[in-house]
């Protein structure tokens, strides 16, 4: 299953909604897209909440949000490291076609939501340094994921005979 | 409005988008990796194009941005760890061993795709007859003979174990008696060597730090 980070209602809602009124009522979720080659890593713990890539691999993370008013791409997707040097952020273009969504919510109320045909929003992240860092996707959507960046330096090649 | 859970598409696993969106090698599904082989050869190009790469060698990597709707994008490539592999007027460079990304950069600077490349160092070579689509499977034993004024046709292949490593090496091919002609017509790994009417030579190939001999016995 794809490795998904969320920052939801249930964690710690009431307070949020008292210091926060705009996202009383958000979700923001980050999602891991791709997998490293073999031998190499690109994974999130999401107990820990720890992303781990090995140097020189790429990773591409996608970022969605939902409020009570808006449910899609997080919009003004925002990166933040506090050690730059660890990984190259690059923006990504994500096809929009199978981001697009119409449905019918049935509940009290029947409604029925449209998600996309906005971009999806991602980045790329590629491995540049071996060390650890604090990594946090922001946007004015949803809470913002902190997660922990770990780089992983990759095995050394077999020696020579 | 009444607040939704995220995206439905986030249930679907990215290789099952990759199957709705139709053949595409990248890891985001949106490009279609390739590395040129010799006219007509079928089995390159039947072939993935994910052998590792030998070090020190030259790869034609080709990734083709396939946006939903058949649109495409230009894009450049991009190293993921000029360590292990640089881009070169648009070739890979492989520079030691190891994994890297290349990452296809459209011109809003936005990564349309990505793969990762393998950098193994060679550890042995072997000599076939045949170049392109004519070559030889067979590596060539350490002797062989040949006619009077007998032209031949040799490819160079790279190794790590059992395992063909692709990416053009540079290569040095040299005899020890000059009356067995040379010939370098162009093609990557490949020589004609022409046979005098008498005598005996080795043939040596250097290339990526290993070092291959052929006998040429010539055969009156």
């Amino acid at each position: 299953m794809t490795p998904q980070l969320h920052m939801t209602c249930a964690t710690g809602a009431a307070l949020l909604a008292l210091l926060l009124p705009a996202l009383a009522c958000s979700e923001t979720t980050v999602t891991v897209l791709t997998q490293a080659p073999p031998g190499r890593q690109a994974f999130v713990d999401s107990e820990t909440r720890t992303l781990t890539i090995s140097r020189g691999v790429a990773v591409a993370l996608e970022c969605t949000a939902w409020t009570e008013q808006y449910a899609g791409p997080c919009r003004e997707l925002g990166i933040e490291l506090d050690d730059e040097a660890l990984v190259t952020v690059l923006p990504v273009h994500l096809d929009a076609l199978p981001g697009q969504t119409v449905r019918s919510h049935a509940g009290t109320v029947d409604e029925t939501t449209v998600v996309g045909p906005q971009d999806r929003a991602g980045v790329v992240l590629v491995g540049a340094a071996a060390g650890a860092a604090t990594l946090t996707v922001s946007t004015p959507d949803g809470p913002p994921v902190t997660l922990d960046l770990v780089v992983a330096e990759p095995p050394a090649p077999p020696a020579d005979e | 409005m009444n607040a939704q859970a995220p995206p439905l598409l986030l249930l679907i696993p990215p290789f099952t988008l990759g199957l709705l969106l139709g053949c595409s090698d990248g890891q985001l599904a949106q490009s279609a990796v390739d590395a040129p082989c010799p006219a007509g050869d079928s089995d390159c190009e039947a072939a993935p194009t994910t052998a590792p790469i030998a070090a020190g060698a030259r790869y034609a990597l080709e990734i083709r941005p396939v946006i939903v709707g058949g649109m495409t994008v230009a894009a450049s490539l991009r190293s993921g760890d000029e360590a292990v592999l640089q881009v070169e007027d648009g070739v890979v460079r492989t520079v030691a061993p190891g994994v890297a990304a290349v990452l296809a950069v459209g011109d809003d600077g936005a990564v349309v795709d990505f793969t990762h490349l393998v950098v193994v160092k060679a550890d042995r070579l072997s000599l076939h007859r045949g170049g392109g689509a004519e070559r030889d499977e067979r590596p060539l034993p350490e002797h062989i003979q040949v006619f009077p004024d007998e032209e031949l046709s040799l490819s160079l292949r790279t190794w790590f174990g059992a395992q063909e490593l692709a990416g053009n090496v540079d290569e040095v091919w040299s005899v020890d008696d000059p009356a067995f002609r040379i010939v370098d017509q162009g093609f990557p790994q490949e020589r004609r060597v022409r046979a005098p009417a008498a005598g005996t030579t080795t043939l040596t190939i250097d290339a990526v730090g290993v070092q291959h001999t052929l006998t040429l016995e010539v055969i009156p």
